[in-house]
């Protein structure tokens, strides 16, 4: 080379050399700027710690996890223990750090079939449901993230689940490709909750789930996603790790990690499964995500051309630590204490040892060692997901500013030169001073393969969080809760009500608004209205139990339809109406207030007065009614129930005209007020009104001259009209004949040809409206038809008075229109009924408002409950917005053992053992005979959702609901088959192949099944006939 | 009035002289496929004796369909055309098939019944009673392709039976029936075999009705509140859940043709 050639080299070395410094600088700026925080974890580790709570537990108490092996995995344990490590195939440790549960799983949440979930790994399904319960603990609601750019960075090092089986079962083939490819342990995470960020699985051995953090960070601050779950995942399908590493005599004989202890005799296996969610800092605040920790730095390299593959490189372990706090922009000294790798070879810990001394014990400030420890001393080596199950620790030890002890400690490791830098081992607990700046450790994983990582976490800052809001006193709020099935939807109750009554501290109205938000809303809902907590525990013990109670409502979210607003006519009203409301909800009470203004100029009566009074002018019922149903309307309205149609029922149309926005409410005003006046002054005292249980034609043919058909609002239910005198001979005897009629409190016969004496007046009074085009539409009872409402003119509203009121006709027609959620606007429901029955079997939510002396916010909120539990879109915001967010239990998953075992012992039998047989999980259908039949529906709609969901393979936020159709959601004929026979399967009942051609919806198919099975049931009871007979 | 070929031809639109001609058949298939609906609520009161009744009594099920305008079960609708086919001077006689079932297999060899009919030496299915998906127009037994109204139609061997394949717009084949070339005599579906009524068992119980009727271009199987449409060989799925509707299409598809027609255009204002 010539010297000229040297001089551009070396130039052009300087020039890249510059180029990355500006380039380091950069990211490190990026980082300092918008640091990565941890706003979630969640886990599943030795010693049955299924949470990080449960984990803080166990190391704060200096327990440890190990347990000897599991029976239920179809490991001949017989064979497998020896003393004698040179004995092929057997293991010289008998205990570890296993997941007892890792068979356990909730399949009917995530919408998987038994079927499938047998042929998954467990590591699969483990990181579905820790990722669920994240996602809950970070107040997201796990199924509103679909589409949304989440990325999911896994670490997994073993695929040997059901890869030792002596022969594929028939049925699982075509699943267990997916089901135990490592990749798609991360993709499966991805697909089920609708995640769209990069999915990546990480291999790296021991370091997996540390590498994950790193690379999850690193796109977070990429932009790559806006949300990352971080972790990993190890369970041993085989005992072969065990095997593998007697051979090498590598094993602890007593299954302990004694990390950097002089007693260290070698690793002790564990399983495990952990996850972080994380987000940039400031995405987190905005989104009002609880900040754990910080990932202040993190770095990854590899130990290269080293010792040997398998050997640990100190060298390279002091620059990947040197990386990570160049990363974070610190220096040794501002690191407390490490997290060790610590896997407890007497080859290994030293090498660690040496390298944090040389990393972080020099350059200290005097008096503040770094401290070391090791969970792997608590629960064993967990492996894939042990870096991940580090930062788990860590960031429980910053909340309790505890550093806990590691175990197993006789003395510091002799091969260790401990004076070499200010390197001290947590041999006790101890406090966690405040350094005068933020609390940090540091996490170290080294895999196998020569992956190393290094994490560095920080306490979270101290948050700007504005003052409390104010103690919210005891109004009644909802507490809202849902379940996939029945049973979960019974056990979450249970376990928020322990939960709560465990907590006295906490605010009834924090709890309300956290269930609120950050749920998902399953298909089995509740919601108990309750002013305190323990009105509010007595909700949820009744739920739980399965009871009914005054305080809460419970239903199967089956309706998908528009919203009907329904206002009656009159018979609604009831002395001090709308009072105690006014007083609770000042939507309400403002809107009131408008209407009041608004009548004024027609009235010599005071609305606010007049409601606490005895109600009986009809000129002042009929605006004091129309006031009341308007301003209710605008209360559901603030609860985001907005009609996408409106009906009224007689002088209800006048309240209907003005919600649809038709009139205005000056001109609502003036005829209700005008017109009742002119009631008043023509009709008063003429005649009489009167229902009857009859169907129509039944009381046409009774009626005698001078009375008429005012109404007909049912197949049974009718209004009669007229004169005074033939009305109560009519009463008197239909009376007689045990009809049931009612005679209404009216002087008055609306609806009838008496009416035609005012029709002048009344288009004298009402001349000169000018009802405008609405938005909402407007459905006539007068005409039985949809209406423009330019037409709502002072001739339609005689007419509205003088015509039947065909209700019966209007609910049909609205049914038939597609619209499903009835929500009567009124003091006092009239109409309800008549919906319910028109709707028959049709799922359609109705209800009512207020009733009578229950005219408060809670009965509006039990009338907003029972929408909501059907499915109805209700926004609970109103009452709930800014309470902070407070950490309720996760999700109470409802699990039954997949384990797939090979059997080769017994050949004839299956190898797979179905989990639909009984001995080996419960059916769904398990207690059915116990179950009344609205019970026993559900219980068949839950299992129809279910299996069907299941044959197409959907996620879990995607299950059927009740009304979908089979055929309009993927199903053909191959499927339809497959779903005939596990219904079959389940139920036992013969059923035909085209079932679901007929049966064309999941509601519909479970009334079939109802039924089928009660025509059945007597048969069962009968004698078998045998063969001799 | 009993069977007349007169009265019989009229109702199929047929004007003039019908001479036993591939042109005079195939006028006739697709008119009987759209004149004459199927509707198996017949089978639903006949229990499991779905057979009994193959060898029909002319001149009543000719009053009940052709002039009192009720549909019809295969061996009724097949059995009119084939004396009707008679009468005219046509070669034809009878064959039992196996029908696709929905989760791919066969359905016994005697579970459906049709015609074949030979026509200047050629021989051709002929199938008036089938539901469909399926030939408005007589199909030549060859395995080469023969289109008809958007769709495509084979007829190849398989396992010693002759299976009609059929293939929409989306080009997928897939099987209507199977059949074996071995002309049935009516009697034996008089002694049926255990297979065919464990099948019958099952078809009955199931409560489910099949009801269908072509059209110029295409056909209407409406199983249950399931209607495929075929159209010029594309099909359409749409379940009627709303009773109205599957009532209107009921109606629709049983009624005459011309009511039908007009009830199609007003409804497809909606």
């Amino acid at each position: 080379m010539t010297d000229d050639k040297v001089v551009r080299a070396l130039r052009a070395a300087l020039v890249d050399n510059e180029r990355l410094r500006e380039e380091n600088d950069r990211l490190r700026r990026t980082a300092a700027a918008d640091p990565v925080a941890v706003v979630a974890a969640a886990c599943r580790l030795p010693g049955g710690i299924a949470s990080p709570e449960d984990l803080w537990d166990l190391v704060s108490e200096g327990r440890e996890g190990l347990s000897p092996f599991p029976r239920d995995r179809g490991w001949d344990l017989d064979a497998l223990f020896t003393d004698d490590p040179g004995r092929p195939g057997t293991s010289y440790v008998r205990q570890g750090g296993f997941l007892h549960d890792a068979g356990a799983f909730d399949a009917a949440l995530f919408g998987i079939s038994p079927r499938e979930a047998l042929a998954m790994d467990p590591q699969q399904r483990l990181m579905l449901e820790i990722t669920w319960e994240a996602l809950e603990r970070a107040g997201i609601a796990p199924t509103a993230l679909r589409g949304e750019r989440v990325g999911v960075v896994t670490g997994v090092m073993y695929h040997d689940y059901a890869a030792a089986l002596a022969e594929v079962p028939d049925d699982l083939e075509g699943l267990l490709g997916t089901g135990t490819s490592g990749s798609v342990v991360s993709g499966r995470v991805s697909y089920t909750f609708g995640f769209e960020g990069p999915a990546l699985t990480v291999d790296t051995a021991c370091s997996s789930s540390l590498v994950a953090v790193h690379l999850a960070a690193r796109a977070l601050r990429d932009g790559e996603c806006r949300l990352a779950l971080a972790g990993g995942v190890a369970v041993m399908a085989r005992p072969s790790p065990f095997v593998e590493f007697s051979r090498q005599r590598g094993l602890a004989p007593d299954g302990r990690c004694k990390a950097f202890a002089d007693a260290a005799d070698g690793t002790g296996w564990a399983e495990g499964a952990a996850v972080l969610l994380l987000e940039r800092l400031s995405d987190a605040r905005r989104n009002g995500h609880p900040v754990l920790a910080l990932v202040r730095g993190s770095a990854v390299n590899q130990d290269g051309a080293s010792n040997g593959l398998t050997a640990p490189n100190g060298p390279s372990q002091q620059r990947v630590i040197r990386a990570a706090l160049d990363a974070a922009g610190l220096a040794p000294g501002d690191v407390d204490a490490v997290e060790g790798h610590g896997t407890g070879t007497p080859l290994g810990d030293p090498i660690e040892a040496q390298a944090l001394l040389a990393a972080y014990g020099r350059d200290r400030p005097a008096g503040r060692p770094l401290w070391l420890g090791s969970l792997k001393s608590n629960i064993g080596h967990a492996q894939a997901a042990a870096g991940a199950a580090g930062i788990i620790k860590v960031i429980e030890a910053l909340r309790h500013r505890t550093l806990p002890a590691t175990l197993h400690v006789d003395a510091p490791s002799a091969n260790v030169d401990w004076d070499a830098g200010a390197v001290r081992l947590l041999t006790e607990p101890r406090d966690w001073p405040d350094p005068g700046r933020p609390r940090r450790a540091g996490v170290s994983s080294f895999g196998v393969s020569g992956t190393n990582a290094h994490v560095i976490i920080e306490e979270a800052p101290v948050g700007t969080d504005e003052a409390p809001p104010p103690d919210a006193g005891p109004a009644p709020r909802p507490w809202e809760i849902s379940g996939a099935t029945a049973d979960a939807l019974r056990a979450q109750a249970a376990r928020v009500a322990s939960h709560v009554r465990e907590r006295p501290a906490l605010n009834a109205a924090d709890v309300a608004a956290s269930l609120a938000s950050g749920r998902a809303a399953l298909a089995h809902r509740a919601v108990v209205v309750a002013a305190e907590r323990d009105e509010a525990l007595a909700g949820l013990r009744a739920v739980a139990a399965g009871e009914p109670a005054p305080a809460t409502v419970t239903g199967v979210a089956d309706v998908e339809g528009r919203t009907v607003l329904v206002f009656p006519g009159q018979g609604t009203q009831w002395a001090g109406m709308g009072i105690e409301l006014a007083a609770q909800s000042d939507v309400f009470a403002a809107a009131l207030a408008d209407v009041e203004a608004a009548l004024e100029p027609y009235v010599d009566w005071s609305l606010s007065e007049e409601l606490r009074g005895s109600l009986e002018r009809v000129d002042v019922v009929q605006p004091a009614s129309f006031a009341v149903n308007v301003a209710l309307a605008r209360l559901w309205e603030s609860f985001g129930v907005v009609p996408d149609a409106v009906v009224g029922h007689s002088q209800g149309e006048i309240a209907a005209a003005h919600v649809a926005g038709a009139l205005p409410l000056e001109d609502a005003a003036r005829v209700v007020a005008l017109r009742s006046q002119a009631i008043a002054r023509g009709l008063a005292g003429r005649g009489g009104m009167a229902s009857v249980a009859l169907p129509e034609d039944r009381v046409a043919a009774r009626l005698a001259p001078g009375l008429e058909i005012a109404a007909v609002n049912g197949p049974a239910s009718v209004v009669v009209a007229g004169d005074a005198a033939a009305l109560a001979d009519l009463i008197e005897s239909w009376e007689d004949e045990g009809v049931r009629v009612r005679r209404i409190p009216v002087d008055y016969a609306s609806h009838t040809s008496h009416v035609e004496a005012i029709r002048d007046e009344l288009h004298d009074l009402l001349d000169g409206l000018a009802p405008k085009p609405s938005q909402v539409p407007f459905f006539s009872t007068v005409e039985g038809r949809w209406l423009d409402t330019t037409r709502l003119d002072a001739a339609y509203w005689y007419r509205n008075l003088r015509g039947t009121v065909r209700f019966d006709a209007a609910a049909r027609a609205l049914l038939d229109d597609g619209f499903r959620s009835f929500v009567e606007v009124s003091a006092h429901p009239v109409l309800a009924a008549e919906i319910k029955d028109a709707a028959g079997r049709t799922a359609a939510a109705v209800t009512g408002t207020l009733r009578r002396g229950e005219g408060g916010l809670r009965t509006f909120l039990l009338s907003a409950a029972a929408l909501r539990v059907r499915g109805g879109g209700v926004d609970w915001s109103p009452l709930l917005a800014g309470r902070p967010r407070v950490d309720l239990p996760t999700y109470a998953f409802q699990h039954r053992h997949y384990w797939l075992e090979s059997a080769p012992a017994a050949p004839a039998r299956p190898a797979s053992s179905p989990p639909e047989e009984p001995e080996e999980a419960p059916s769904l259908l398990d207690g059915f005979e116990g179950l009344d039949e609205e019970g026993r529906r559900n219980a068949l709609l839950d299992l129809v959702r279910t299996e069907a969901s299941a044959v197409l393979g959907r996620p879990p936020a995607e299950t059927l609901a009740p009304t979908d159709v089979f055929f309009e959601v993927g199903y053909v004929s191959l499927t339809a088959v497959e779903l005939r026979n596990r219904l079959s399967a389940a139920t036992g009942l013969e059923l035909p192949p085209m079932l679901i051609f007929d049966r064309a919806t999941p509601a519909e198919l479970a009334d079939h099944l109802l039924a089928e099975l009660a025509a059945t049931a007597p048969a069962e009871t009968a004698p078998a006939k045998t063969a001799e007979d | 009035m009993g069977f007349d070929a007169g009265t019989y031809l009229e109702a199929l639109g047929h004007r003039g002289p019908a001479a036993p001609t591939l042109e005079t058949l195939r006028f006739l298939h697709h008119r009987h496929l759209r004149t004459f609906p199927y509707d198996s609520a017949l089978n639903a009161g006949r229990g499991t004796a779905l057979w009994a009744g193959v060898d029909i009594d002319p001149d009543t099920a000719f009053d009940e369909i052709v002039v009192g305008g009720r549909g019809g079960v295969c061996y009724e609708l097949n059995g009119l055309f084939r004396l009707l086919l008679e009468e005219l001077g046509f070669d034809v006689g009878v064959y039992g098939a196996g029908i696709r079932q929905m989760d791919g297999s066969f359905g016994p060899d005697l579970e459906h019944v049709f015609n074949h009919a030979r026509v200047d030496g050629e021989p051709y299915l002929v199938d008036v009673g089938f539901v469909g998906p399926s030939y408005l127009e007589p199909l030549s037994v060859t395995a080469e392709v023969q289109r008809q109204h958007g769709s495509r139609f084979r007829v190849v061997p398989a396992d010693g039976y002759h299976v009609v394949e059929r293939s929409g717009r989306s080009g997928i084949w897939q099987a209507v029936y199977r059949f074996r070339d071995k002309p049935r005599d009516l009697a034996e579906w008089q002694d049926p075999s255990a297979e065919l009524e464990a099948f019958a068992r099952a078809l009955a119980g199931s409560g489910i009705l099949v009801r269908g009727r072509s059209s110029a271009t295409g056909q209407r199987v409406l199983i249950g509140k399931r209607l495929l449409t075929v159209d010029d060989g594309h099909e359409t799925v749409r379940v009627l859940t709303d009773p109205a509707e599957h009532e209107r299409v009921v109606a629709e598809i049983l009624g005459s043709p011309a009511a039908a027609a007009t009830r199609t255009s007003a409804g497809s204002g909606r």
